[in-house]
Parts: C-alpha cells; structure tokens; sequence
C-alpha cells in the first residue's frame, strides 16, 4: 500500500518519539472479539488490588487482546485502562530475557547464563552467612508476586537460612490495616467483601481515592449511588477533592492528620444521639485502650470522647467542615440500613495507621455495621497479592504462613514441623521491618539482599538515603524483575522472570478471594517463574553451606516442571499443611478447584466441597462462615473466633488525636501529599512501556490550590519545586481545586529523578505496623520558572 | 481490514511530539467542548474511562471507535451485535444513553445487572 507523504511524516514522527521511550507502538487494534483458532485463557488482572477477572486471547501462541467476564463477581467484566492493556508487557522488547551480572556496580552488566547466575546468587549469600551471620542476608518481595512464590521464599529464608528477615512491599502500603484488623476484630482481613458494595445504603470512603486506584470497584459504587441517588449515601472525606468525589453526597475536606479528631467526633454523635446499638455492642464488644490493651467501660469511652465535639473538631479539621457536617455524616453511618467504609493509603500511610484503622473500625462495631448484608469496615488493598500472598503466606518479618506470629513459639514449631525442619529452626526473633532493612543496608548490617519484584530505590520514603546504602559495593542485589528499574540500576545480579499469564499462580485480592491465572503463553528469552529460580538458587545453596535442611526445604519440589506441577506442588504445601485450622484456611481451594471456580474462592474454605460453593463470603457469621459453626460457643449468631483476640470480642479503641511526625512551620509552610494517578501503576516501569498509558500521564505534576497558587505566583504549567528538609523535585505545576488550601499533592509514578516524590518524603513510620507515613509532610514550593518542554522519561 | 480503513479515514491532525503527551482530555475541553461535558457527565466520564480506551492513542487514533474495542467491558453484549448495526448507533456517542428499542438479543435480567 503507497504510503502519502503526510502518513510517512506522521509514522516518522510517531516513530521517533517512541524510540526516544523506547517505546513500543501499540497495535493498531486491540481485538477482544473471538476469531475462529484463538483461545481465551482465564486469570486475574496483573495490576491493583480489586482482582479484576480477565481472559487473555491468544492467537498462535502471542497475546492479542484481553476482555473482561461479565459474570464476575468481582468486575462484571469491567476493565480499567490498566486491566485494558496490561498484556502489552507479556511480548515487550524492553523486557529483560537473560540473566546480567557486575561484580561491582560501577561495572557494565554482563550476559551470562542460569547456571552462572544461579551459583553467583548462591555464593553470595552463602558467603555472607558465613562471614557476618544469617541475619546479614534478606529477601524484600512484593504483593505482586504469586503466592507460591512469596510463600517458597520465606520458606527458604526461614527454615534454610535461619533469619526472619523477609519483607515486602505491602508493609508500604497495608501494614496498617493489617494491625487495625487485628488489634479491633482479633483477625486480619475483611469480614465482608464486594458483594456488600451492590446492598449498602451508606458509603464511607476516607483517605482512598477510588476512582482513579481501585476504579472498577469504584465503578460499582458509582452505579449503586446512581442507581439510588436519594436513598444511598456517599460520604468521602479526604484533605484531597478527587474524582471519587464525584459520586459524593458530602465531601469532608480534612487538614492532613486531623482524621482521628474526625472519626472520634463521628464516634461521639454516634453515642449522644444514641446511635449505637446497645445489643450488638453488649454481646460483641469490648473497650479497651493503651499499649497493655487495659479494658475500660462504656462511661470512660464516653469521657474520653468528651473533647470531640462537633463544633471543637471541625476547627481542628479546617477546610470545609462545619460541626453540622460531623453530625449529618454520622447519622448517615449510623442510620443507613447498610454502610460500608473503605479506606486506603490514605490512612494507612500515617505514623497512627494503625490507630486511624481502630477509629473507622470503632464506627462499625459502635453501630453494628458489620457482619450483616451491605455493612462492612473493608481496607483496600493497593496491590494484587498483598492479601493472598504476604499476609497470609508469610511474606512479613513478623509473620509466619496461615497468620501465625513469629513471636509465638508454638506457631513457630506447627511451621517446622510441617516443613519437616527440626525444632527450633526458625529463630524467635522477628526480622527487620522494611525501612528497618534499608537502614541496616545502610549500616553494614545487612550485605545481601534479594528484591524481588519491586522497586525500592524508588517507593521508599526519604529514597535519597536508602539509595545511598544499595550503590555502595558491601551489600550484593540481587533483583528479579522484567524490566529495567531504579533498583535494578543498583544491582549486583538481574534475573528476569516470567510475567503475569507466562507462568501459573494464585492471587488474593483485598476481599480473601484466591484466584488463579494459568500460563498462556511462553516467557520471551532465558526469563523463568521465580518457583523455579529460587528452588534451583537453594539447592546450590545448600552445597555451598554444607547444610542438608536447605535441601530439605525444596526436597518435594525437585524435578517437577515449572510451568504447572511446580507451583502447584508448593500451593498444595502451603494450603494443605499451613493453612490447615487457621482463619485463613484454604485447604479446600485445591489447583483443581481454583481451575473449576471461575471466580476463585474465599477463605475460610476448609473441604473442596465449602470451596465449589465459593467459599466464605462473610466471615463470622453462622450458616455463612464454617468456622463461624464450628467454633461457636453460644447461641449468638456471629463467633468473633480470629486468633488475636482470646475474649472473642470485638475491641472499640481510645485513640486520642496526634500529630503527624512533621507539620508545616514557618521554614516549610505547606503539607505535601502523595499518590496514584489512573493511568499508572506504581513506579511505571509497565505502564510506562504503554503507549496509551503513557501518553496519559507522562510524567508527574504537582497540584496546588488555586488559592495558594494565586499567592505563589504560579500559573498552570510553571515549574515549581518542592523542598523539604530531605530533598527535592522540579516538578509543572496544575492548579487544581483539588489539594486544601496549604497542601500540595504529589503524583508518584515518575522515574526521572527530578521527579521523584519520594526523594522528598518521610521515612518516619508507624511505631505499630512500622508502615511509613508517605502521606504527610512539610515542604516548601517556590516557582522556579514558567512552562518548559518536559520529556517522559523510562529506565 | 475494517481497523486499516478507519485508520486510513480518520487520522488525528499532525501533533509535535511535545502535543503527543497532552493528554486528550485537556485539549478537547477547549476544542470540542460540547464532546467533553457530553462524556464528563456520562457514565464513562464519571467511572474515568479514559479518551484513548475506546479511540486509541496518537499513532492509533480513531475518531470511531471499533465494535472490539466496546468489548473489552461490554463482551457480553456482543451476542447480539451485528455489523449493519455497530453499538453507537443506538448508544450516542459520550453520553452512551440507548435510543431506540434494544437490538441485544437477549435483555440483561436484574440478578445479572451490574451493580444491582
């Protein structure tokens, strides 16, 4: 076909600035009609939390399209741009295909082959073990990664290598709802799930940004307030105005870290309007407060809350908030025949994280929203194996398989024995936390680590000083990853992996549902499952430390291919032998069940025979929850039996308001803020690769309030920079009515390092869940220049 | 065939690689304002399914949208589809509101609505 000269120009200079990316140029039609040959093959989304239910289509052994499921219970066969063309990174030429090895990191990487990289890998850390100890090496995985392999690491690291040192990602992101789970119903993860979303009446979203991070659920929340525009409610309290403000009835635009004054208040209306519900709260619930967790009465709780009136609290929030506000939205809770909160970074990532997860919990348990249709206190996952594979597979420092605490030397021993390792191999001591980690990298302390599947050097906080520690030659990286990232810069060994679809494994997404996604097609190049890298890396480990337990630990995985019987192999361990009695009990969601139930299933699912029927959809509650029958000791419909809590009851906290660890002064006037934007994923190493994806968020901006931009002196486009006492960004400027007045918000996808936010904010955390505050801090901004050309930028 | 004819009909004007980045919302705010509040305020608008998801990018743009790309949400409305009958033509473009009487062959029942 002649080519006219105004295509040639147009391809020309599409060309270009693709390859400046080094980019790839999308398809010229993403079909997700079925022609005749093509196969359809069933998993879950790679991207988000929500677990989104996907086929990819397959024509002559290459992705072409991918389509949602209308009857899933998760999606009803809605994508979002992500869901829509993730698959892009399945046959990508950026991806990494060969294993890359420097001695030192000032070296070029050089190509070498498994067996080279799988003995470097081995020597590494064996020879730091020898020389400084087992707790000089770490493994810092993701909640990306399947649950095979979060679970077979920990294994390793645990029973082989003798130090709890293993963390992931999720302790960025869902520690604190972790310890608000824990430390108010007695049992980590939601009571409920999304089929509540289609019964309630009341929706409290506080600190999520739906829309743009989980926004197919967001989709069905804006279909059951636009369905029902006048009897469901929608309450979103944030300091940011969102587009998930959209739907709302009432935005309650909050000073960043005022949240717990806010939820108190909520909590006191709840009580002097009588508002709460007297039988749920005597025959479930419990008050307590303090670090010895001291049970209090019903009159002390009602003192404590004394100061948070209405008219006192919405001072101390700031912004829109009006005491009549306070009292409106609490009534709504309250009254609603249903109400379901959902929450995200936004409360998570605060030094009280833990205590802002015990106040929105409180709301539940005060008005017995919880347990029954259309009620649940349900924290969003950010990624989507956060759930399925680091809590509940082992995958944090304190944290052994099927929810058992490291602490707990009978927990411990269950471990051992089921890996047939003898007692007392796990050490008692729980690892280092990840920021924890990074420091000790920093130190000396730690000299080898294993950073699978994420990128820290960019999605720490403060990641200027953690840098630091991972270019320097005493601590060895080894990466898994599929493309190029800022971590990946500072590595010793790169090994790629296979992606989403090019191998088999289980996801969990926020609402303990387990998923499975079968290989489809074939990894580009060298690259592998991590099953297969890390039982061939532990059993030279094993030779090089003389020591037969490592062997033992894969000695039931050898030789089965990796594809399948591998992964299901180290599934059936972990579900058959870990999760057997615990809360968490997926005994009955064997491979052949999770391949026959399209939608997975939700633990506790204790016989395949619970699991054929989707499992648990509430837990708790009798006739719907095994456990809940099984281990009642009364009459009372709902057994609150989570291993945390030896009173069975549901505890209501007294947190008192505290400040964040920084607050603007007169040096560093405003509050920074950080998140996720629609169009990108994380650190954007895949989404970036997207054409279409790119293109719509290209590089990171920072949003000031008009009113703020006004006094600045700063217009649309300008190039503003952002300073705090740790670093700074250059970043273009939108004014936006989004961000309070005195706050600037962030958007944290961007690789170019002027641009990432991290380099500015802090690494204080969570003295609980030891989950970072990303979320609040104090920055200057002061407008450098007007609009200038900015280029996206990739690894 | 049908994806080479609309591209070949219905090319983006000429962009500098700079414009390339603009994301199409913020342009068409200004130059189809009618389109923009049409989509803002539609479903798609408020649930953020983005321009690019149903007309493509810089290189793929096409200003109508291929019946494929409806099906990546919308599979199950396919079965009826005919290619005398494309979906936006009883599905106004940007505001999506149906006109007419359905010519899915099989209606969708409460219990299988989404968001019911």
């Amino acid at each position: 076909m002649k080519q006219s000269r105004r295509d040639f120009l147009k391809t020309s200079a599409a060309l270009s600035a693709a390859s400046y990316l080094g980019v790839q140029l999308p398809d010229t039609v993403s079909s997700a009609l079925a022609a005749e040959g093509d196969s359809w093959h069933r998993g879950t989304c790679r991207l988000c939390g929500v677990g989104c239910r996907v086929e990819l289509g397959v024509r002559s052994g290459k992705p072409f399209a991918i389509r949602g499921v209308a009857d899933a219970r998760t999606n009803y066969g809605f994508l979002c741009m992500k869901g829509m063309y993730f698959w892009h990174c399945i046959g990508h030429t950026d991806r990494l295909t060969h294993p890359l090895y420097r001695a030192k990191k000032s070296e070029a990487f050089k190509q070498i082959s498994w067996d080279e990289a799988l003995d470097i890998a081995a020597t590494a850390f064996a020879d730091v073990v020898k020389t400084h100890g087992s707790d000089a090496v770490a493994y810092y995985g993701s909640g990306q990664c399947l649950t095979e392999e979060t679970y077979l690491f920990q294994k390793i690291m645990r029973g082989g290598l003798k130090t709890n040192n293993v963390e992931g990602n999720p302790r960025l992101c869902m520690a604190s709802a972790v310890g608000g789970y824990l430390s108010s119903f007695g049992a980590d993860e939601p009571i409920g799930g999304y089929s509540d979303l289609e019964k309630a009446h009341c929706f409290f979203i506080i600190g999520s940004n739906t829309a743009e991070a989980h926004p197919v659920l967001f989709r069905r929340i804006m279909r059951r307030k636009l369905d029902n525009p006048d009897t469901v409610k929608v309450i979103n309290a944030d300091p940011r105005v969102s587009q998930t403000s959209r739907i709302a009835d009432k935005h309650l635009q909050f000073k960043p870290g005022s949240d717990l004054s806010l939820l108190n208040a909520m909590a006191k209306v709840i009580i002097d309007e009588k508002l709460y519900d007297t039988d749920f709260l005597a025959n479930y619930a419990v008050f307590r407060q303090g670090a010895e967790s001291t049970e209090v009465t019903f009159s002390e709780y009602v003192k404590f809350l004394e100061p948070y009136t209405p008219e006192a609290v919405a001072k101390i929030c700031g912004g829109n908030i009006s005491a009549d506000d306070i009292r409106e939205v609490a009534r709504w809770f309250a009254n609603s025949k249903g109400t379901v909160s959902l929450w995200c970074m936004g409360i998570n990532q605060r030094i009280q994280g833990v205590w802002a997860n015990n106040l929105i919990n409180n709301l539940h348990i005060l008005t017995g929203q919880l347990c029954k249709e259309g009620a649940d206190s349900l924290s969003l996952t950010g990624q989507p194996n956060a759930c399925g594979g680091v809590r509940e597979a082992g995958g944090l420092c304190h944290i052994l398989p099927g929810h058992r605490p490291v602490d707990n030397e009978k927990m411990r021993n269950q471990v051992e024995e089921a890996w047939g390792v003898p007692i007392g191999r796990i050490p008692a001591k729980p690892g280092r936390h990840t920021m924890d980690m990074f420091a000790a990298i920093n130190s000396g302390a730690i000299r080898a680590i294993w950073v699978n599947c994420t990128s820290p050097a960019q999605s720490l906080p403060n990641c200027d000083l953690y840098i630091k520690g991972m270019e320097k030659d005493d601590c060895f990286i080894i990466c898994t990853d599929i493309f190029p990232t800022r971590t990946t810069e500072l590595a010793n060994l790169i090994l790629p992996a296979a992606f989403h679809f090019e191998k088999t494994g289980v996801y969990g997404c926020t609402e303990r549902r387990s998923q499975i996604t079968l290989k489809a097609v074939d990894a580009p190049g060298e690259a592998k499952p991590e099953v297969w890298i890390v039982r061939e890396w532990a059993k030279r480990l094993a030779v090089k430390l003389d020591d037969p337990v490592i062997a033992h630990c894969v000695k039931d995985f050898d030789n089965l291919e990796e594809d399948y019987a591998l992964p299901r192999a180290i599934w059936d361990e972990y579900t058959q032998k870990l999760t057997a009695g615990r809360d968490s009990d997926l005994r009955g969601a064997s491979y052949p069940v999770l391949e026959r139930m399209a939608d997975g299933v939700q633990w506790p699912a204790l016989t395949e025979e619970q699991a054929l029927t989707g499992g648990t959809v509430k837990k708790f509650v009798k006739g719907l929850d095994p456990l809940a029958d099984s281990l009642s000791q009364n009459d009372l419909p709902y057994q609150f039996y989570g291993p945390a809590h030896a009173d069975r009851k549901l505890w209501v906290w007294l947190r008192a308001q505290a400040d964040p660890s920084e607050v603007p002064d007169a040096e560093y006037p405003f509050y920074l803020s950080t998140g996720r934007i629609i169009d990108h994923w994380h650190t954007m190493s895949m989404t970036g690769r997207v054409p279409e994806l790119l293109r719509a968020n290209p590089y990171a901006h920072v949003e000031i309030n008009p009113e703020d931009a006004k006094e600045l002196g700063v217009q649309p486009g300008d190039m503003v920079e952002i300073r705090s006492r740790r670093g700074s960004n250059l970043l273009p400027a939108k004014i936006y009515e989004g961000p309070m007045k005195g706050m600037v918000f962030a958007y944290w996808h961007d690789q170019e390092k002027s641009r990432m936010i991290n380099r500015v904010t802090k690494d204080d955390y969570d003295p609980g869940s030891k989950e970072p505050e990303f979320k609040i801090c104090a920055v200057q901004i002061r407008r450098v220049a007007g609009p200038k050309p900015i280029k996206p930028f990739l690894l | 065939m049908l994806a080479l004819q609309a591209a070949e009909q219905e090319q983006h004007p000429e962009l500098e690689p700079g414009e390339q980045y603009i994301p199409c919302a913020q342009c068409h705010q200004e130059v189809t304002p009618e389109l923009y509040t049409e989509w803002n305020a539609s479903l798609h608008g408020i649930g953020m399914v983005a321009c690019y998801q149903c007309h493509g990018t810089f290189e793929n743009f096409r200003v109508t949208p291929l019946a494929q790309d409806c099906a990546a949400c919308h599979a199950d409305r396919m079965d009826a589809y005919s290619q005398d009958q494309p979906c936006w033509s009883c599905h106004v473009p940007h505001s999506f509101k149906a006109e007419g009487a359905s010519a899915h062959k099989k209606e969708i029942s409460e219990n299988e609505k989404p968001a019911q």
